[in-house]
């Protein structure tokens, strides 16, 4: 069953969902869990925070079946607008917002990027580096960067312009470019 | 730096995959909603019209309501002779009209010949 609901796209998945297919949801779960957990853990640079964000993005994907009108939003995209606003919720309430100004510069105070890499290796380096970014550019960074996202795409998750993705994207990516700057060493690579 | 950096992304792109733990957890939040889906009273989408449908058959049992109503609201209003002509002598063949017998027990309004 699961090989021939694997060919069906997910908003067909959804209707199926909502009639009572469970393997519907195995195969959704397969399908967009990783890239949920994966913005999560990103954005949040934590797993444990992520798993709980992850786990409460597919929740409301389920509740939002019974609804689902196929031909509208894709379900990834929507989920991926959950996520987005699931994690900056928790940034907030932990306080470890860097702020919605997405002109803003990276703090220097903060432990440098070489110091992070030698600690606990690349991707926790990236966190760090990404941590660093406005909520904002952060999101838009992960979404087109990491989870290849089209820009198109990007605009309708995050509810803003593709021009402002543009921005944002570029924004992100110089800041984080800067704040690996001279890591090559530390990041394992030769050249 | 920039292709560097590149790599790094390629690299975070699934890095955190779901344990079977947390896989178990979204599933049993799924089967929780189609259980509680399930057992929820069907809408009643369609008011009185979809009950009235159910009630006759469906559209197809309507259609035949209708058919039947039109062909009696026919009868009503013509006089059998006259349906008969449109239908091509049919009621005539199967004997159920008579062609001296148009005004069954009404005989007696007429005029007496007498006077």
């Amino acid at each position: 069953m699961n090989a021939d609901l694997d060919q069906l796209q997910d908003d067909a998945l959804m209707v199926l969902f909502a009639n009572g297919e469970p393997a519907a949801a195995r195969v959704l779960t397969a399908r967009l869990l990783p890239r949920v957990l994966n913005h999560a853990a990103r954005v949040l640079g934590d797993r444990a925070e992520a798993e709980d964000v992850a786990q409460e993005a597919m929740l409301r994907l389920w509740r939002a079946a019974a609804e689902w009108q196929p031909g509208g939003a894709k379900p990834s995209t929507w989920l991926y607008r959950v996520t987005a606003n699931l994690a900056v919720d928790r940034l907030r309430r932990s306080g470890r917002a860097v702020g919605l100004d997405d002109s803003a510069e990276p703090e220097d105070d903060r432990p440098g990027a070489e110091e992070q890499l030698v600690q606990a290796g690349r991707m926790a380096a990236l966190d760090a580096a990404l941590a660093r970014l406005p909520e904002r550019q952060r999101q838009a960074v992960v979404l087109r960067h990491i989870e290849g996202l089209a820009n198109p795409e990007i605009a309708e998750a995050l509810e803003i312009s593709v021009e402002a993705v543009e921005s944002l994207t570029a924004r992100g990516k110089r800041a984080l470019a800067q704040a690996l700057a001279g890591q090559k060493e530390a990041l394992g690579y030769d050249t | 730096m920039t292709h560097k950096l590149d790599d790094l992304f390629a690299e975070a792109r699934g890095a955190e995959m779901p344990g079977d733990d947390l896989v178990a957890r979204v599933l049993a939040d799924a089967a929780d909603i189609q259980a509680a889906a399930a057992a929820a009273p069907a809408p009643s989408g369609g008011g009185w019209m979809a009950g009235w449908l159910s009630g006759v058959g469906g559209w197809f049992g309507a259609g035949g309501l209708v058919a039947a109503t039109m062909a009696g609201l026919l009868i009503g209003v013509y006089a059998p002779d006259t349906v008969d002509s449109v239908l091509g002598g049919q009621l005539s063949n199967l004997g159920l009209v008579s062609q001296d017998d148009l005004l069954p027990g009404l005989t007696y309004l007429l005029p007496d010949e007498g006077g």
